[in-house]
């Protein structure tokens, strides 16, 4: 059985909502057309098999660029890993958050036994005018640009939508570091729902984190940085009209 | 004279040069990295015990708590001993060096925590699409099949355009939008369009693949 009209969508256009492009249009087409939307949902499917099964397959282990960062790999196993990480932002932040870490002499470790880290309540800023970031699903919404602050460091989060129809989100990030530091910050962010963790994931070699495909709900978002942990308390996943809000 | 103490001695000198370093006094290194020699050149299972009790701390400050502290020091540890040779040993020169690779060690332990955590939750998503679709249990259609760099390897070798090889790869290796690549990597994919067309003919290519076609059709929805 085919499509009533074939001329309406091309199977590109189908492929971008299976993956998440907002499409006012065809959603309404879906939901007569069996055909339709069983292409649609075959290729969200195909999608979600490769990404499960495919992500970071080329990557090398962790070990590997720990042992690039200490120059401790051969010439040929560092110019095979430096050609990878010059391709790949996910090893490049492992790299440069392992540089990072291992630049101090280890015995300095020792001797700076750590005070407890700091905790940093961060507060919400007033919204910076009406900067839309992400035009939320199906145009029902949309979401600003929420940025906090703890100490001079702050953290722009935005949401954009994820997935094909379903109402999950993906949260993105900045953080950037306090007065005249240029460097961005490296750090580690953890983010909870009703204080289960729901994921952790490194800050990149900007400052950016990402966590993807969350239901709705009022998370609770830490970023642990060298020397404090910074606390988002109650940060609002979702549309307006689900009744929560930041 | 390290070289000839008895590991309890060896262990017991550590400590101590240790604690004159942390009160900044001066100190001597030779016993510590003489117990890591011997646990590691020689195998010695009491100096792995001693360099055990004198570094899981630090280790843990390493950790930063970025995983359950006992888990994270363990696999360090275990890491550091399996990676470890003699003739990897002979090119550190100082105890600082040694200390530098067990600190990476936990470094790299809590990267590999984190890689598996997010494959988990792709895994996760997987099977919720399986449960939606009332399919087969996961494990028959992700479990059962090839590994990922096998299929990686069929995948190169069903596109046959380099163009296309690359669009999977930045789609899905590298886990980026279209939207993505196209700002990424605007020279090489200038038109999302294209991107799309690509992605969808490779797509398209994988599904009708045989060597792939028990892979992905046993995932997709039951046709009208």
């Amino acid at each position: 059985m085919d499509c009533t009209d074939p001329s309406l969508f091309t199977p590109e256009r189908l492929l971008a909502f299976a993956h998440g492009e907002p499409d006012e249009e065809i959603e309404p087409h879906l939901r007569v057309c069996p055909p339709c939307a069983n292409s649609m949902a075959a290729y969200g499917t195909v999608d979600r098999v490769l990404r499960a099964r495919l992500y970071r397959v080329e990557c090398p282990p962790s070990q590997e660029l720990g042992e690039l960062a200490l120059d401790l790999l051969t010439p040929e196993a560092a110019l095979l890993a430096r050609a990878h990480l010059a391709g790949c932002p996910h090893c490049q932040a492992e790299f440069s958050a392992l540089r990072t870490d291992l630049v101090t002499d280890p015995l300095l470790d020792l001797a700076r036994r750590p005070s407890p880290f700091r905790r940093l309540i961060a507060h919400l800023l007033p919204p910076l005018g009406e900067v839309t970031a992400y035009t939320m699903v199906r145009g029902e919404a949309s979401d600003t640009v929420r940025s906090y602050e703890a100490e001079g460091i702050t953290v722009s989060l935005t949401l954009e939508p994820s997935g094909s129809g379903v109402r999950r989100w993906n949260l993105l990030g900045l953080v950037l570091p306090a007065g005249d530091v240029i460097e961005p910050p490296t750090g580690i962010t953890r983010l909870s729902l009703r204080e289960r963790l729901v994921g952790e994931a490194p800050l990149d070699e900007l400052g950016n984190l990402v966590f993807s495909d969350l239901a709705a709900g009022l998370y609770d978002l830490e970023i642990t940085l060298p020397d404090s942990v910074i606390a988002l308390e109650e940060v609002r996943v979702g549309p307006p009209e689900d009744g929560v809000s930041t | 004279m390290a070289g000839g103490l008895d590991v309890r001695e060896l262990a017991r000198s550590c400590r101590e040069e240790t604690d004159r370093y942390l009160r900044g006094e001066p100190f001597r290194e030779s016993f510590c990295f003489e117990l890591f020699r011997r646990a590691i050149v020689e195998r010695d299972d009491a100096a792995w015990a001693g360099i055990h009790a004198q570094y899981a701390g630090l280790a843990r400050i390493w950790l930063k708590a970025r995983m359950d502290d006992d888990e994270g020091v363990n696999a360090a540890f275990e890491r550091f001993w399996r990676a470890l040779d003699p003739a990897k040993f002979a090119r550190f020169g100082s105890l600082a060096a040694v200390l530098s690779y067990l600190k990476m060690c936990v470094h790299t332990t809590v990267l590999d925590h984190l890689r598996t955590q997010r494959q988990s939750a792709m895994e996760v998503d997987l099977e919720a699409v399986q449960t939606l679709q009332a399919r087969d249990s996961v494990e028959d259609v992700v479990g059962d099949k090839l590994d990922a760099a096998e299929l990686w390897r069929r995948v190169g070798e069903t596109l046959p355009h380099e163009r296309e090889r690359r669009v999977i790869y930045l789609s899905y290796a590298i886990g980026l939008t279209p939207r993505e690549i196209q700002a990424r990597h605007g020279e090489e994919f200038p038109r999302m369009d294209d991107i799309y067309r690509i992605k969808r003919t490779a797509i398209d290519r994988l599904r009708q693949s045989a060597a792939l076609h028990d892979f992905l059709t046993a995932s997709e929805p039951e046709r009208d």
